[in-house]
């Protein structure tokens, strides 16, 4: 199987029984983001639940020469409410914290204003969006396109023709994963780093990255930093983390300056405070 | 894996509107997985289920309240879903649609990682008006919740404790408890300040810097722009912000070319430079 199984995935394949009871089975597998296999395997599960008044939870005939499904389900499946708050708070989270708007070739802009209104009305958040900002990049998650990003630690842009496939959000931010067409592989672009999309891009080659990964020693001031790494290593009194190449590394402590302060490589701690001195004349 | 998967199933068809207040006996009974368990046995894969279903954002709560005789296991978590679902004016088919599709295509995994189960509660406390007490910084809080507020990638309940408006951040608040009683006040707050949101501490600034630049570390400090000029690539930006920290990385990040700021303030982004 391609990706875990989880309570999650078999609340969302229950979401999309209650919806219809007759599917074609390839819309049922992308509709529920899962592959023939995995199917099976949660028919299996849901197969073998009884409901209360001791039927089967879930039958299910599959016709495989008409790419049908059917469902015959117990009144128990639309009793369960496989949508949680949780999930919905999440994505209401990522849709208005995400610095661009989106929309697919099902889903229009307007519906998916309409979905954010509807669960605006539900949570009583405040401020997620600045009020002052107005958005002007727009992806079609279903489109090839072209996008103008500046990788961390640069300053300078470079254009990446992509297949859009996932917004996620992490440690990080907000990520765009996406395909790149020229190189061939799956890659994340961090969105508050994407300057444009489309046509208006600026098509410049590319400048190849050939730094190395390179290993910081560092002194802690603030603790909740240590929330930014996956791994670090504790040396006495400093710690060790590894960075992508050396400019990663270099924002990574201008940005933290007052966090944390870079003991060694000197070509890091050389350049954080070239920067920090440029502030302290500013502010001079 | 398959079995706790089942057995997860199972427990959510045991619960509806009509059945409330499960005991441990009516649950072992009913779900056959659990019912040649011993008790031991039955208990620990009782808990990693409640567990499991909590990640997902159901709660299974053992609900013994002193004022009524009704004990027993309630399940919450769904209460918007169920909302959603009765408002006559939402098209409820097309809101699963466009749910399911955006679904597929967005994932956060920068969740809350502690207390996922408080932000259902506290949604529902805030719209049923009701009273909310926890334990934050070695204190027990009894408190009105009035909203949810993000900042800088964290979550903060905003509510009225004796009359006076506070921000509580969410990863703090511990043994949170909800009250029975409803529409217990008429508020409604239209904004939520943090403590340090008064003027005293509203910082304006002129900037002067690539646009670029200033698009990709925008997002650095909670701000708002005031004017905004741009000549060529170059943007005159006067903004204001209470967040000093977030300003000083954004100064930092930026490196802008010129800056104009009152004396005061230069003294104050200064002092946290030199700490």
């Amino acid at each position: 199987m391609s990706k875990k199984i989880n309570l999650t995935t078999i609340g969302n394949l229950i979401s999309l029984i209650k919806l219809n009871q007759i599917w074609k089975i390839d819309e049922l597998l992308e509709k529920a983001n899962i592959d023939y296999e995995e199917l099976l395997y949660l028919l299996t599960i849901l197969s073998n639940i009884f409901s209360k008044n001791g039927d089967y939870f879930l039958d299910f005939d599959l016709n495989f020469e008409n790419n049908k499904i059917s469902f015959n389900s117990s009144t128990d499946i639309f009793e369960i409410e496989t949508i949680t708050d949780l999930e919905l708070f999440k994505i209401y989270t990522v849709i208005n914290t995400i610095d661009i708007d989106i929309d697919f070739d099902t889903v229009t802009n307007k519906d998916i204003n309409l979905f954010n209104k509807i669960l605006t009305s539900a949570f009583k958040i405040y401020d997620l969006k600045n009020e002052t900002e107005i958005i002007d990049k727009n992806i079609n998650l279903n489109k090839n396109t072209t996008i103008e990003y500046i990788k961390l630690g640069n300053s300078n842009s470079d254009y990446y023709d992509i297949e859009p496939l996932l917004i996620k959000s992490n440690l990080e931010g907000s990520v765009l994963e996406a395909y790149d067409l020229k190189d061939k592989k799956v890659k994340t672009f961090l969105i508050n780093r994407i300057v444009s999309i489309g046509d208006s891009v600026n098509k410049k080659s590319r400048n190849k990255n050939t730094q190395n990964e390179i290993e910081v020693i560092f002194e802690l001031k603030d603790k909740s930093l240590l929330l930014k790494f996956k791994e670090i290593k504790k040396q006495q009194n400093t710690y060790v983390v590894k960075f992508r190449n050396k400019n990663i590394a270099i924002e990574f402590f201008i940005e933290n300056f007052t966090s944390a302060r870079v003991i060694s490589p000197n070509i890091v701690k050389v350049e954080v405070m070239k920067r920090v001195n440029s502030i302290r004349k500013l502010l001079a | 894996m398959k079995n706790v998967l089942k057995r997860c199933v199972s427990l959510l068809t045991l619960f509806n509107e009509k059945s409330i207040h499960l005991s441990t006996d009516y649950i072992k009974d009913n779900i056959s997985e659990y019912r040649n368990l011993s008790d031991t046995a039955f208990k620990r894969s009782f808990e990693r289920d409640k567990v499991l279903l909590r990640e997902m954002g159901y709660n299974l709560d053992y609900i013994k309240d002193k004022w009524t005789i009704n004990e027993g296991y309630n399940l919450s978590g769904t209460a918007i879903i169920s909302d959603i679902k009765k408002n006559e004016d939402v098209n409820f088919q097309k809101f699963l649609n466009t749910y399911h599709i955006i679904k597929n295509y967005l994932n956060s995994n920068n969740e809350i990682t502690e207390n996922k189960d408080y932000i259902s509660k506290l949604n529902k406390s805030i719209i049923d008006k009701k009273r909310v007490s926890f334990n934050y910084q070695n204190k027990l809080r009894k408190v009105y919740p009035m909203g949810i507020k993000f900042f800088n990638d964290n979550w903060y309940l905003g509510a009225e404790e004796n009359k006076k408006l506070k921000t509580f951040s969410l990863r703090k608040i511990s043994n949170l408890k909800i009250g029975n009683k409803s529409d217990l006040h008429e508020k409604d707050y239209k904004k939520i300040q943090f403590s340090w949101e008064s003027k005293d501490y509203l910082i304006s600034i002129k900037i002067h810097l690539e646009k670029e630049i200033y698009l990709i570390n925008k997002n650095v400090f909670n701000h708002s722009v005031i004017s905004k000029n741009q000549t060529n690539n170059l943007l005159e930006l006067v903004i204001t912000t209470y967040d000093v920290h977030g300003l000083l990385r954004f100064l930092l990040l930026t490196n802008p070319k010129k800056l104009t700021i009152s004396k005061k303030h230069k003294i104050l982004l200064l002092e946290v430079l030199n700490v």
